[in-house]
């Protein structure tokens, strides 16, 4: 088995869903191969990491004040000839402080996962020219990686197909992620957030060939 | 020149003043002896390329540069007899081709062929050594028999009408179209739709994120199929009384059956004696069960 079968059921394997054979296969080409075993070690850690995010984060206290201050000072606009009307006892402010609320969770959810997703691109990205270095691991995944195809010279029009195809994993990522933290020991997402990372990394590493030589 | 990186080639007609790279022939077309299993690499930005497996054991290579060039920077390198070719039109220093062209290939049936292309179109009939196919944003069509066979494109789309021991295809954006049989398949694409016209697969993986999924025809006994989606469609229109259990678990899609009751999410439907298996999972692409 090589290291290409190995990663294309890398997610089926995390997710105890190889039939037996298939899996001694794989065991036995990790305990030969150190960069697949690093490759599983990683997913293994964002996934346990994932499992472990909490249901909810609370804003900090002291956002509220300013929000409240706000919202305060700004104009009424009207919206129309028939204004939505709140729920009798759902104050607009309330509704407001929700949507903040949830901002700020997809917030530090995307932070965290673009930090780890960073961290495991950056690996795969360590032999590349101009790739970046572990001092930068933490930066954004996709500026990183697009830096990255850049200093490598690609025609704009690559470059472009990348960005458009990186959007749209993203997204799904981010979906993955909110619907993993409110179902965090649901293994099937968490094997669909693995899935999908794959096709992050095997879209760049696409890209990349076109720079190959013949 | 060392007979041992002597270029044996039949030069039909030599090509003006493209300045050759070290051991490498510019030549407008030519002709090289090479072995049954012989690995050519052919490298064609722009333009065409054209392969054709034949009983010979010979190369033969013919290709115009188009806009009617006379600096087509063509180059065919390897050894008289020998297991490793590299044919196609130069590249600048900074990677941009010198001119696009028409390749027509012709090569021994088992030979391996590897090719790159940034737009030209590919086109490989009955290869059967192995086949390793890159396009940004040309297409690319397998016909006849491939065994083993893997296709990467951007933006190109992906027709394999073929019969191969195992078939991995990649895209981004290109739509990829199936009709073959394989004993592993796996297709994967991120935005582009997947369409498997009929076939035998016995093991077959199809996977987008946004793209649709859709099988047309039967899935064979024993065959082990699996769909993957976020956001995209899957629908099988399977051929008059399927013999499989299929499994779907989707987050947000919507599940119809035109075979019954429509399974709920983490359940299964069986259809027939449900010899074959077949697993369809989306986070919120819909899920269709029809009858062709």
């Amino acid at each position: 088995m090589s290291c290409d079968d190995v990663r294309a059921i890398l997610d089926a394997y995390l997710a105890d869903e190889l039939e037996t054979a298939e899996r001694r296969a794989v065991t036995a080409h990790l305990a030969s191969c150190a960069g697949c075993r690093s490759e599983v070690q990683a997913w293994s850690e964002l996934l346990e990491r994932a499992r472990a995010l909490p249901r909810s984060i609370e804003p900090p206290r002291d956002l509220w004040p300013d929000v409240d201050a706000a919202l305060d000072a700004a104009p009424v606009v009207a919206l129309g000839a028939a204004p939505w009307r709140p729920r009798a006892g759902l104050r607009p402010v309330w509704l407001v402080a929700a949507a903040l609320a949830l901002v700020v969770v997809t917030a530090a959810l995307t932070t965290f996962f673009l930090r780890e997703s960073d961290t495991l691109l950056a690996r795969k990205l360590k032999g590349m020219p101009g790739a970046a270095s572990p001092s930068t691991e933490t930066r954004p995944a996709s500026e990183d990686l697009l830096r990255s195809l850049e200093e490598q010279n690609l025609p704009p029009e690559t470059i472009a197909i990348v960005q458009r195809n990186l959007a749209v994993i993203d997204v799904a990522i981010a979906e993955l992620e909110a619907a993993l933290a409110e179902d965090p020991d649901n293994r099937e997402l968490a094997r669909m957030l693995v899935s999908t990372h794959r096709k992050r990394d095997e879209l760049i590493q696409g890209a990349v060939r076109a720079k190959e030589g013949g | 020149m060392s007979p041992r990186l002597l270029v044996a080639i039949a030069v039909a007609a030599a090509l003006g003043t493209a300045a050759p790279l070290p051991g490498q022939t510019p030549i407008r077309t030519g002709r090289a002896t090479a072995s049954e299993g012989v690995s050519l690499r052919i490298l064609n930005l722009e333009g065409s390329i054209r392969v054709s497996g034949w009983d010979r054991d010979s190369i033969d290579v013919t290709g115009t540069a188009e806009g009617g060039s006379t600096r087509s920077g063509f180059y065919i390198a390897g050894q008289s007899g020998g297991t490793g070719f590299k044919l196609g039109m130069d590249v600048t220093a900074e990677g941009q081709p010198v001119g696009a062209a028409r390749l027509d290939v012709r090569v021994p049936r088992r030979s391996r062929v590897w090719i790159k292309s940034n737009a030209a179109s590919i086109e490989v009939d009955d290869v059967r050594g192995g086949l390793d196919l890159y396009s940004v944003s040309g297409a690319v069509r397998v016909s006849g028999r491939a065994d083993q066979l893997s296709v990467e494109s951007m933006d190109g789309d992906v027709e394999i009408i073929a019969a191969s021991v195992w078939l991995k295809v990649k895209t981004a954006d290109g739509r990829v179209l199936l009709e073959g049989s394989a004993d592993d398949a796996a297709v994967s694409t991120v935005s582009g739709a997947i369409v498997i016209e009929g076939g035998r697969y016995a093991r077959a993986r199809f996977e987008s994120v946004t793209g649709g999924v859709e099988l047309r025809g039967a899935i064979p006994r024993g065959g082990n199929y699996s769909f993957e989606t976020h956001s995209g469609p899957v629908t099988l229109r399977l051929a008059p009384d399927p013999d499989a259990t299929v499994s779907v678990t989707t987050f947000g899609g919507e599940v119809r059956s035109e075979f019954g009751p429509a399974p709920a999410s983490g359940g299964s439907i069986r259809l027939g004696d449900g010899e074959a298996e077949v697993a369809i999972r989306t986070f919120r692409g819909s899920v269709a069960l029809r009858r062709r």
